[in-house]
């Protein structure tokens, strides 16, 4: 095993080249790609995770790399290939880091099997945790990075690995998914993060990542206790503070953030159920970063209720 | 489709997990695998039909006997929207 930010660029590109499979805790995770955008990108924000032996049986299989056929000579594109056809459209090779992400996200939306899965970013102090559910776009990540350049746990940016029976979150973290203004947010909030490069033009704006640290990939291991739930929502306008959060409205909330809730059937039921009778539960409407992270504080020593 | 005066029952009986709440409830379906989320009426009907009163009828009276009130056009069209909603959620069937 070896941490992929102390081999050599060119060795690490060589590995990827060839296939090579990375501890991306939960999960061992093949990658291979001949795409220099790739190796470079994965090298920087994948720099604190580790290398297994390529006799590591991997959970997911991905290669990322360029699309073949006439289209190649017009547009260099990348395309990531998983072992069925992908459920979405070539990027641009230059953005091939975007691609591996979208596919490992869909490989972890589609193929675990062992833990409920809520589209939530989690965030944890002192061993105890605050679930931030949200779909995209509703600033869960924005505050995530926010709260983890503060001091708190990185356990996980865009899913939550719920057990259903024991309602720990197994950590999973990755880099985190920036959007558009969230970019400049969070690079004026913490001028000392390491963004990745911004890649301008996606399907959804401007992206860059936060690379995640040491202490985050070394604690993964450890699973956290959700101790509140709270529903971001940035309002530029609106009166900045929290409110509690009903509970059969806040049920139905992770359902709709969960991608495999109807997979889990009963056992689903009870366990959201559990959760949001056990937590408190509150949103936060806040109009900037210091505001939210501030609230984040508040709803983890469970103010509201 | 409900009508006024059908007999009206669970789908399968047993098959209902409740969980209620002050602002709603959520029922889940053992039989289907599907969650509903019902406001407290509507829940409180499913829990009566489930206890065992049989039809429209029995229901808004059982309504106006527990919650107070007079039986009312209101209350039976609200009745009758509900049992419409059940049947097509296959919560509960007429018998035929």
């Amino acid at each position: 095993m070896s941490r992929i930010g102390a081999l050599a660029p060119a060795d690490f590109a060589r590995r990827l080249r060839a296939g090579a499979v990375l501890a991306v805790p939960p999960f061992a995770v093949r990658v291979q790609s001949r795409l220099g955008a790739l190796h470079r990108s994965m090298h920087g924000l994948y720099g604190e995770f580790d290398l297994l032996g390529n006799a590591e049986a991997p959970d997911f299989v991905i290669r990322v790399d360029g699309t073949g056929g006439w289209r190649r000579l017009l547009r260099r594109q990348s395309m990531a290939y998983i072992d069925t056809p992908p459920p979405y459209v070539p990027l641009p090779e230059r953005m091939a880091p975007l691609m591996f992400e979208q596919a490992l996200n869909w490989c972890v939306a589609t193929r675990t099997f062992t833990h409920l899965i809520l589209h939530a970013a989690v965030v944890a102090r002192e061993g105890r945790a605050l679930l931030i559910p949200g779909q995209s776009g509703q600033g869960k990540s924005t505050l995530c990075a926010a709260l983890v350049t503060r001091g708190w746990r990185h356990v996980s940016d865009e899913f939550a690995l719920l057990d259903p029976r024991s309602l720990e979150i197994t950590a999973h973290p990755r880099p985190i998914s920036l959007k558009n203004q969230s970019l400049d947010v969070i690079a004026g909030w913490a001028p000392e993060v390491q963004l990745s490069e911004a890649h301008h033009g996606t399907p959804k704006g401007t992206v860059g990542y936060v690379r995640p640290t040491r202490a985050a990939v070394d604690a993964a291991p450890a699973p956290v206790r959700p101790a509140a739930i709270l529903f971001p929502r940035f309002d530029a306008e609106g009166e900045a503070g929290l409110a509690p959060f009903g509970t059969a409205a806040a049920f139905i909330a992770l359902t709709a953030c969960s991608v495999n809730y109807r997979e889990f059937g009963q056992a689903g039921f009870v366990a959201l159920s559990r959760l949001v009778g056990e937590l408190p539960v509150m949103s936060a409407t806040y109009p900037d970063t210091a505001t939210a992270v501030g609230l984040a504080e508040r709803a983890l020593a469970g103010t509201a209720r | 489709m409900a009508t006024a005066d059908g007999s009206i029952r669970l789908a399968v009986p047993g098959a209902l997990l409740w969980r209620e709440w002050e602002d709603g409830c959520v029922v889940f379906n053992r039989a289907t695998g599907e969650t509903h989320y019902l406001d407290l009426f509507t829940s409180y009907l499913l829990r009566l039909i489930e206890a065992g009163v049989d039809g429209p009828d029995a229901l808004a009276s059982t309504a106006c006997a527990d919650l107070g009130g007079e039986r009312t056009p209101l209350l039976d069209g609200r009745i009758a929207r509900a049992l419409e909603n059940f049947e097509t959620l296959a919560l509960v069937e007429r018998d035929p």
